[in-house]
C-alpha cells in the first residue's frame, strides 16, 4: 500500500492484533521524527507518554475491543489544552504554559483509546490562513515543501497528509480546519457551532470557534466526531442535540440528493484549475443520482469584511486575559500598567497586536454602530441567504480555497490579501452551520484541491454520507505526497 | 506600519455599509439556541498548585489558599 494508513484501518489492525498499539506508536513516532524536521507541524511530541499509554491499550485489550479509536495516535492543535503537557497556541506569552487540566474532546479521545502523540502548529492564537503567523515559524506543505499548509491549524492538516498521525483535531473560527485540509489534500470537518464542547479551547472568536477532526477520508472523520460530539456540563454552549451514529450513515446513497452551487459567487477570483475540479467533483456526485441546482448566496460577498469585524471584535475581548498575571509571559518593568502593555508588546505578534486593535477599534463608542452592530446585521442576511438556499438543496458545494497554497512568504506584508484566503470558507462560521473538505484533484503544478461541502445546522451526516460517496468513485482520498511514503 | 494596515482593512470593511440593514436584527450567534444549564452541584475545581505553578508570580501561604502577585497597586 503506497499511501499512509487510516483512521479506521489502524484501529481495526489494534483490535484484531494485527498490530500492537505499540508497533502502531513507535512507527508514528519514527515517521515524525524523520519528516517533521523538514514539515515542522508539531511543537511539541509526546514520545514517552504516548509509548506508555500504547502499552496500557496493550495489556488492557479486551477493555478496548470496542473502543472507537483503540491505539489511533492524534495530533492536537496547540490551542487545545492538554494536562501536564505545554500548549502554547504558538505564541510567545504562553511559551511556558502547561495546563493543569484537559479539554473535553482530549478526555473523550482518551477514553476512546487515542494516545496523544504531539501538539501541532497553527497560527498565533489560530489567527491566521497559513501558519506563518506562529511565533516558532510556519509548517510547510507536503506536497511543495516552499509553500504554506494553509491555516490556521497547518499543522494538524500537514500531520495527516505527511502520514505522520491519521487524526488531528484542528479548531476554526473562519475556516481553519477546512482550508489546510484543502490544501494538504487531506479530509476536514467544522461542525456546526455548538456539536463539540470548546472547554479547553483556548478562546479565540466565541460565536464562531468550534473544533473539528482532520483526517484521511469523511469515514475517519465520522468516527472521530461521534466520539468528540456531544454536551458537556463544562460547556454551556455544547448542544444538547443527540448524537447520531455517524459513521453507520455512510451508505453510499447519494440519489436525490440536492446539491446547490452558488455559480454567480464562482464567476470571479477562483483560480481556473480549481473551478474545473469542482466542477468534476459535482458531476461525479451528479452522476451518482443527486441534482445539482443552481442557488443564489447574495450576500456572501460581505462574508469577509463581516467576518473581520465580529472575529476581532470577540478576539479584542477573549485575549484581554492575556495580562501576565495569572499565566504565560510577564514583562517585570515598572508598576502594574506597564506591566500590563509591556507584556503584550513583548507577548503577541504583529496578527494578534493587529486583531486586537481592529476589535477594540470597532467595539468603540463612536464606531459600534457603523462597524459591529452593522456586520451582526449583515450577519442576519448571511443566514438568511443559507436558510433560504436549504428550502430547495440539501448540501452547497463550491470551492474550499480560491486559490492553492501560495508561497511561504508571499503574503505576509499584506494581511488583507491573507484574509481573502478565507472568502468560501466564514460564512459557515458566520452562519454556525456544519461544512467539510473533501480533496477532488490536483491544479497543473500538482497542488492539492478541496470540495467545500456545506449543510444545515446539526446535518454533519448529510455532509459525511455524500463526502464518504464522493470518496468512493474517486481516487484523490488515496493520493499522499512523497514525504508520506518516503 | 499598523496604521496603514488597519486602514486598508478598514476601507475594506466598509463595503458593508453598502447594505441596505434596514430592520434587520442583529445575530450574535449563528446557531439560535439557549446555553444549557447543568445542575448547581459543588464539583472539584482546578488544583491550586497547578494552576499556580503557570503564574508569573505568586504564593502559596501555610495559612491555606494561594495568589497571584502582581506589582504593587496601593502606594
Amino acid at each position: 500500500m503506497n499511501r499512509p494508513a487510516t483512521l479506521a484501518e489502524t484501529r481495526d489492525a489494534v483490535i484484531s492484533g494485527a498490530r500492537s498499539a505499540v508497533e502502531v506508536c513507535r512507527d508514528v513516532l519514527a515517521r515524525i521524527e524523520a519528516a517533521d524536521p523538514s514539515l515542522h507541524a508539531f511543537h511539541t511530541v509526546t514520545a514517552d507518554r504516548a509509548l506508555a499509554r500504547a502499552a496500557e491499550i496493550d495489556r488492557n485489550r479486551d477493555a478496548f475491543r470496542s473502543a472507537p479509536l483503540a491505539g489511533v495516535p492524534v495530533g492536537l492543535k496547540d490551542n487545545i489544552c492538554t494536562n501536564g503537557v505545554r500548549t502554547t497556541a504558538s505564541s510567545r506569552i504562553l511559551e511556558s504554559f502547561v495546563p493543569p487540566y484537559d479539554a473535553t474532546v482530549v478526555t473523550r479521545l482518551h477514553a476512546a483509546g487515542a494516545i496523544l502523540v504531539g501538539k501541532t502548529n497553527c497560527d498565533e492564537f489560530a489567527m491566521g490562513s497559513s501558519t506563518e503567523n506562529s511565533a516558532y515559524g510556519p509548517s510547510r506543505n507536503p506536497w511543495a515543501l516552499d509553500r504554506i499548509p494553509g491555516g490556521s491549524s497547518g499543522g494538524s492538516a500537514v500531520a495527516v497528509s505527511a502520514g505522520m498521525t491519521p487524526l488531528s483535531l484542528g479548531s476554526e473560527t473562519g475556516g481553519s480546519i477546512r482550508q489546510p485540509a484543502a490544501m494538504c489534500g487531506v479530509f476536514g470537518l467544522k461542525p456546526t457551532y455548538g456539536r463539540v464542547s470548546r472547554y479547553g479551547l483556548l478562546a479565540f472568536g466565541s460565536s464562531l470557534d468550534q473544533i473539528g477532526p482532520v483526517t484521511r477520508t469523511a469515514r475517519d472523520a465520522a468516527i472521530a466526531l461521534g466520539v468528540v460530539a456531544g454536551a458537556d456540563p463544562a460547556d454551556s454552549t455544547a448542544s444538547r442535540q443527540p448524537v447520531p451514529d455517524y459513521a453507520s450513515a455512510l451508505n453510499g446513497d447519494t440519489r436525490g440528493l440536492r446539491i446547490g452551487v452558488p455559480s454567480r459567487l464562482l464567476e470571479t477570483g477562483v483560480n481556473a484549475d480549481i473551478l474545473r475540479a469542482v466542477r468534476t467533483a459535482i458531476e461525479v456526485l451528479r452522476a451518482r443520482g443527486a441534482t445539482v441546482v443552481d442557488i443564489e448566496l447574495p450576500h456572501a460577498k460581505y462574508a469577509i469584511p463581516v467576518y473581520y469585524l465580529v472575529a476581532t471584535a470577540e478576539a479584542s475581548s477573549n485575549l484581554a486575559r492575556y495580562d501576565g498575571v495569572r499565566y504565560g509571559l510577564r514583562d517585570r518593568q515598572g508598576e502594574l500598567d506597564a506591566m500590563y502593555s509591556g507584556t503584550r508588546e513583548k507577548g503577541f505578534g504583529a496578527e494578534v497586536k493587529r486583531r486586537i486593535m481592529l476589535g477594540t477599534y470597532v467595539l468603540s463608542a463612536g464606531y459600534y454602530d457603523s462597524y459591529y452592530l452593522k456586520a451582526q446585521q449583515v450577519r442576519t442576511l448571511i443566514l438568511r441567504d443559507y436558510a433560504q438556499a436549504f428550502e430547495q438543496v440539501d448540501v452547497v458545494a463550491m470551492p474550499t480555497s480560491p486559490t492553492p497554497p501560495f508561497k511561504i512568504g508571499e503574503r505576509v506584508s499584506d494581511p488583507l490579501q491573507m484574509y481573502l484566503a478565507d472568502i468560501f470558507t466564514v460564512s459557515a462560521n458566520l452562519a454556525g452551520i456544519p461544512a467539510v473538505s473533501v480533496p477532488c484533484g490536483f491544479t497543473g503544478e500538482g497542488l492539492p484541491i478541496g470540495l467545500q461541502l456545506t449543510g444545515q445546522a446539526f446535518d454533519e451526516a448529510t455532509l459525511l454520507r455524500t463526502a464518504d460517496a464522493y470518496e468512493r468513485d474517486t481516487e484523490w482520498w488515496k493520493q499522499a505526497p512523497p514525504i508520506a511514503t518516503r | 506600519m499598523f496604521a496603514r494596515q488597519l486602514g486598508a482593512i478598514l476601507a475594506y470593511a466598509d463595503q458593508v455599509q453598502q447594505v441596505d440593514t434596514s430592520g434587520v436584527p442583529p445575530t450574535a450567534y449563528g446557531v439560535g439556541q439557549h446555553s444549557a444549564d447543568r445542575p448547581d452541584e459543588v464539583v472539584l475545581s482546578l488544583p491550586i498548585d497547578g494552576v499556580l505553578a503557570n503564574a508569573p508570580e505568586s504564593d502559596r501561604p501555610r495559612t491555606g489558599g494561594g495568589f497571584f502577585k502582581v506589582p504593587r497597586v496601593i502606594g
